[in-house]
């Protein structure tokens, strides 16, 4: 009877086995069904000396953010980002909008309408986002927004940027070169504020924004800091990609390349 | 200490039961198995144990196995916060109608000398309040073209993303009868010159951000709160 019942509990118990979960694909989701705040650090170099390299493409990208009861929609958000920076050559992108004006010499974006939100509606479905599960996946983003933009006429190509966790560093420049954005995915990620890192002598005082959950931003930017002490000695480097967050009250901010973070995936971004 | 262990040890002897009495409570148990035909009580005794250990053992490993890996797939949960700051992950934004706009602007008038204006709101989702309310808005005066962007702090738990930039703000300058603290910051993406700023009057907390061509900070000011 024991050994019955001892028998019993084995197959019992070893049912769940037979259940193999297939891997899911990660989903991409800001806000508060997704990526979270989780502290600040604050952080401290001193420097004799540094190097600061930047670039970027010039003008930066539009400043949109969900404003919908929508959630997990880092993704259509991003899109939409990407819509509104080609808007500017590629009027019809988002329909009954002007992304860009000129003021006293410069390129300035327009602010969010009614009719980013649309486009970011519209994205919102043609993403597949919160489909299966929250947020969208890396295929859906790519195929939503190539339905998009294709449904306006237009044409758009993918190059990756992201491979084994890491930045290609040379299809990154010559994306940002190339005033190619680019889409990035990310798992855990570090962010700091877009001025916080222009100390001229002494130290380097910021505080790094830590994140976990998953996350989409349009990078348009690299930036490379290089500490050294007064013998020249290196002592210190910050790696670092300037993206648009996708929030409202902090639109731009650099992401810090450091082991904390993840860059899952990433493409460059050509609209045509 | 030694008195100690010696006390443990006494104890642990005398909760070891003689072999005798621990032999047949064993035969006693072994009875069921025995009835089966089987002669090799201890040997069976032990394989029943075994198999009871082995099926324990499996299905834990299993279990945690199976939750190891379903767990996997999915995000990790957030770490807890040791404090009452929050931040994106706690709110939600929406775009605030023209009534509510008025509403603002009656409570801070300055805020009228802005054009173009569009106001959101983050919303703390835990109790549905507002954690910060953002005003965008443009000003031009004669020499300079301001982009302006107004935070107003309902909230300040609510740790946004350059919201430690706007502690300790090295400048001041007093506009008509406002006090404001200030830096600059650099430029920004359209080559404007951006400064941060923060007042505060009549228990209402607003962190500035006020971008323009030609770097004249303090016309600002005079022309919004003089």
């Amino acid at each position: 009877m024991k050994k019955f019942a001892a028998l019993s509990m084995s197959v019992l118990f070893a049912l769940p086995a037979l259940y193999i979960p297939t891997e899911r694909e990660m989903t991409f989701a800001d806000g508060f069904n997704g990526a979270s705040w989780v502290n600040s650090v604050y952080t401290s170099i001193p420097f004799a000396s540094k190097e600061d390299e930047e670039i970027s493409i010039e003008g930066g990208m539009p400043q949109y953010y969900n404003t919908s009861s929508r959630t997990n929609t880092c993704a259509p958000v991003a899109g939409a980002i990407v819509l509104g920076y080609y808007d500017k050559t590629y009027d019809e992108l988002i329909e009954n909008f002007t992304s860009a004006r000129v003021i006293m010499g410069h390129v300035l974006y327009a602010e969010q309408t009614d009719a980013v939100d649309a486009a970011m509606a519209r994205l919102y479905t043609s993403m597949k986002t919160n489909v299966t599960e929250g947020g969208t996946t890396v295929a859906n983003f790519k195929e939503g927004l190539k339905t998009y933009v294709n449904e306006q006429g237009r044409n758009i190509s993918y190059t990756q940027a992201i491979s084994n966790e890491d930045i290609i560093e040379s299809v990154c420049r010559q994306a940002i070169e190339e005033a190619h954005p680019i889409a990035m995915f990310v798992s855990k990620y570090t962010l700091i504020a877009p001025s916080a890192l222009e100390a001229e002598a002494g130290s380097e005082d910021f505080y790094q924004q830590r994140y976990i959950g998953n996350h989409t931003v349009v990078c348009y930017g690299l930036r490379t800091i290089r500490y050294y002490d007064a013998n020249g000695n290196l002592t210190e480097q910050l790696d670092l990609l300037k993206v648009a967050t996708g929030y409202s009250y902090s639109s731009t901010g650099y992401i810090l390349i450091d082991d904390y973070g993840m860059l899952v995936d990433g493409y460059e971004v050509d609209i045509y | 200490m030694d008195r100690f262990r010696r006390k443990i040890r006494q104890k642990l002897k005398e909760s070891q039961k003689p072999f005798e009495v621990w032999y047949r409570e064993q035969a006693g148990e072994s009875v069921g198995v025995t009835e089966e035909g089987r002669g090799a009580v201890k040997v069976k005794k032990r394989i029943g144990s075994a198999v009871w250990l082995i099926a324990a053992a499996v299905a834990f490993i299993m279990l945690v196995t199976v939750v190891a890996v379903a767990l996997g797939g999915r995000q990790q949960t957030a770490p807890q916060i040791p404090d009452f700051t929050f931040s994106d992950e706690s709110v939600r934004t929406i775009k605030l109608d023209e009534e509510s706009v008025s509403e603002i602007i009656d409570d801070i008038p300055s805020v009228k000398k802005l054009s173009n204006i569009i106001a959101t709101q983050c919303i703390y989702i835990v109790d549905d309040t507002p954690a910060l309310t953002m005003i965008n808005g443009e000003m031009q005066t004669q020499t300079d073209f301001y982009l302006i962007t107004a935070r107003i702090i309902h909230n300040k738990n609510f740790i946004f993303l350059d919201w430690w930039e706007y502690q300790d703000l090295p400048n001041s300058l007093t506009a008509g009868d406002t006090p404001i603290r200030y830096k600059p910051v650099g430029k920004n993406d359209s080559d404007m010159q951006v400064f941060f700023a923060t007042t505060e009057t009549d228990g209402v907390l607003i962190y500035w951000e006020v971008s323009c061509f030609q770097g004249q900070f303090s016309d600002w000011g005079q022309a919004m709160f003089g």
